[in-house]
């Protein structure tokens, strides 16, 4: 276990301490529906959309990148999908061709970085704006409503007594792990994080890299936006995963991968998701507003950076 | 490409020029001062926070802060009037004192925590967007007889902000160590810029603007409201690149980021005239405008 890894174990250890004091009734289980219930399987049932942002986020931080458009990327997606639901589509096509404009988006926020050379906060920055246009523009600007049990089923179902969501997680995280670790991708992406120039000379891709990391960013961006409006059996092109991109980055710095590039931390980003989730869900058992809660996440984020401030 | 790099706002100048000129053949009344004061005044409160926020930017950082600041200030000036019984011409500097307090705050923050400011000012705006709703959890509606009168001084203000802008930028050695920073900011710190000092006051002066641009909304609208400012960081920051700042640092000013937010907000009123375009068509239009300005700007790679 390295050094920023143990860490955030530590962070997350304290935190669960702290919301079990807040929150008395924060480490009770129960079972019913058909899954397992409490407020740590809500932690991680809430958090999955967060985490799938966090995933794809921790590939292009560790690009030394940066990707904002992924809240509007989840609109995106969601509002492909409810198109598609509400014209009486399939179910998988909807599921397919929401991942699909997730991937035009990732694609595009690539080619700005790579071929035209934009500095990537500000690339993702026009797809940010323009994303959530397009999304609006799509549906007209509508809450687009689906009654679609299978399809509700991809955020509400359960599977071996634990809610769908947490799998579809855990199979995101250990595929892109496996495919980080097991091949050369993961050394390779943070190679060009590092030091582009000079993984450039050693014969990278690193524009392909580019390419590959904001695509999967925008794909996992709108499975997100996807568990979104299965959530809620429609798609909310207004407000589906605003300021969700932030939640995602914090999740990423506190999981130890650094800003600047070259360290990717898949695990480290879980932890910190699920960190950011256990605050938000043990202050609002609570009864703690959502004004608390922002204020809280600030404090909490500034503490801890300056606990872990590098040496000058 | 040398004119740009000399007078970078002779672009974005030029840009204005363009669409208004073109403008008026298809709308009538454009051509008319009403509707340059009207412009005006519907660019005010984007116009000032992008003013800030250029300083920061023009030294290498970023303000996300921006749009919750304008929230939080709208609604603390809101109550100040409404439930302290304070005179708004008293509310207004009390609130921009506290804008540069809390940006001052975010510039030291910056210098202990060593993360770079868009982390530093995206906690900052989680802080502000949570303290608007501590203040008020609803909108706080004005009935102070100032509020009926002073909807038509929002242009003048944020005016005289541009004009002070512009001849400080020219004039001040702080906006020199700025320029220094944003340009190569190691090479700035072995020639002597004192950096803590200068990013302090940007940071103190952006916050201060966005909060003149939350109590300007209050005047425009006669109400604070917590929720105000959604995403208008971002816009800020597009005006400032349309402007010809370079978002790295180093090169711009605010003259070009006059004439970003007058181009912005232009752009914004035609797509209103046409009625058949949502408001989704016209963030897409801003986010093609937006690639439009930068790519001209880029370094060949």
């Amino acid at each position: 276990m390295t050094r920023p890894g143990l860490r955030v174990l530590v962070l997350l250890a304290v935190v669960l301490v702290a919301c079990a004091l807040l929150a008395p009734r924060f480490l009770e289980f129960g079972f019913g529906d058909g899954r397992l219930r409490g407020a740590l399987v809500d932690v991680a049932h809430r958090g999955m959309p967060t985490l799938l942002l966090a995933l794809g986020m921790t590939l292009v931080i560790g690009l030394g990148g940066i990707d904002l458009s992924v809240g509007s990327t989840m609109a995106i997606g969601g509002a492909l999908a409810a198109l598609v639901l509400a014209a009486g589509g399939a179910a998988w096509v909807a599921f397919a061709l929401g991942l699909g404009g997730g991937l035009c988006v990732g694609l595009g926020n690539g080619l700005l970085v790579r071929a035209a050379g934009v500095p990537p906060l500000v690339a993702t920055l026009i797809t940010l704006t323009a994303g959530r246009g397009l999304a609006q523009a799509l549906t007209g600007g509508q809450i687009v409503t689906f009654e679609r049990p299978e399809y509700a089923a991809l955020a509400s179902g359960a599977f071996l007594g634990l809610p769908v969501t947490l799998w579809q997680g855990a199979l995101a995280t250990v595929a892109l792990g496996a495919l980080l670790r097991a091949t050369r991708l993961g050394l390779y992406l943070e190679a060009c994080g590092d030091n582009p120039r000079a993984a450039r000379l050693c014969g990278l891709p690193v524009a392909r890299m580019h390419g590959f990391a904001y695509a999967l960013t925008g794909v996992l961006a709108a499975w997100a936006g996807q568990l979104a409006a299965a959530d809620i059996r429609a798609a909310d092109v207004h407000s589906t995963g605003l300021y969700l991109e932030l939640d995602a980055i914090l999740a990423v710095v506190l999981g130890g991968t650094a800003l600047t590039g070259g360290r990717i931390h898949l695990l480290g980003s879980v932890l910190g998701v699920l960190i950011l989730q256990a605050l938000t869900t043990a202050l609002l058992m609570r009864g703690a507003g959502t004004e608390a809660l922002l204020v809280g996440k600030a404090v909490a984020v500034l503490v801890f950076a300056l606990l872990t401030r590098r040496p000058a | 490409m040398k004119t740009a790099a000399r007078a970078p706002w002779l672009l974005p100048a030029l840009a204005f020029l363009l669409v208004w000129g073109a403008a008026g053949f298809v709308h009538e009344g454009v051509h008319s001062l009403p509707f340059l004061h009207n412009l005006v005044r519907d660019g005010a409160v984007l116009g000032v926070c992008a003013l800030g926020a250029t300083l920061v930017i023009l030294g290498g950082g970023i303000d996300l802060a921006v749009g919750a600041m304008v929230g939080c200030a709208a609604t603390l000036a809101a109550v100040l009037v409404e439930d302290a019984g304070w005179h708004p011409l008293a509310a207004a500097p009390v609130v921009v004192a506290a804008g540069a307090g809390f940006g001052a705050l975010q510039a030291a923050a910056v210098a202990a925590t060593r993360l770079p400011s868009f982390l530093v000012t995206l906690a900052g705006m989680f802080f502000l967007r949570g303290a608007a709703l501590l203040v008020s959890r609803e909108s706080v509606a004005i009935a102070h007889p100032f509020h009926q009168a002073a909807g038509t001084a929002v242009a003048w203000v944020a005016a005289a902000v541009a004009l002070v802008s512009v001849v400080a930028a020219a004039h001040l050695p702080l906006l020199r160590d700025l320029y220094a920073l944003g340009g190569h900011r190691e090479a700035a710190l072995l020639a002597g810029v004192r950096a803590f000092r200068a990013e302090l006051c940007a940071f103190a002066a952006s916050g201060a603007c966005a909060a003149l641009g939350g109590v300007l909304l209050t005047w425009k609208s006669a109400a604070g409201n917590p929720r105000a400012g959604l995403g208008l960081e971002l816009e800020a920051i597009a005006a400032v690149v349309l402007g010809g700042t370079l978002l790295t640092g180093g090169r711009g000013g605010p003259l070009g980021t006059v004439f970003g937010v007058l181009v912005l907000t232009l752009v914004q009123v035609l797509l209103t005239f046409q009625s058949g375009l949502g408001p989704g068509w016209t963030r897409v239009v801003l986010g093609g405008l937006l690639l439009a300005c930068v790519i001209p700007t880029l370094k060949r790679l």
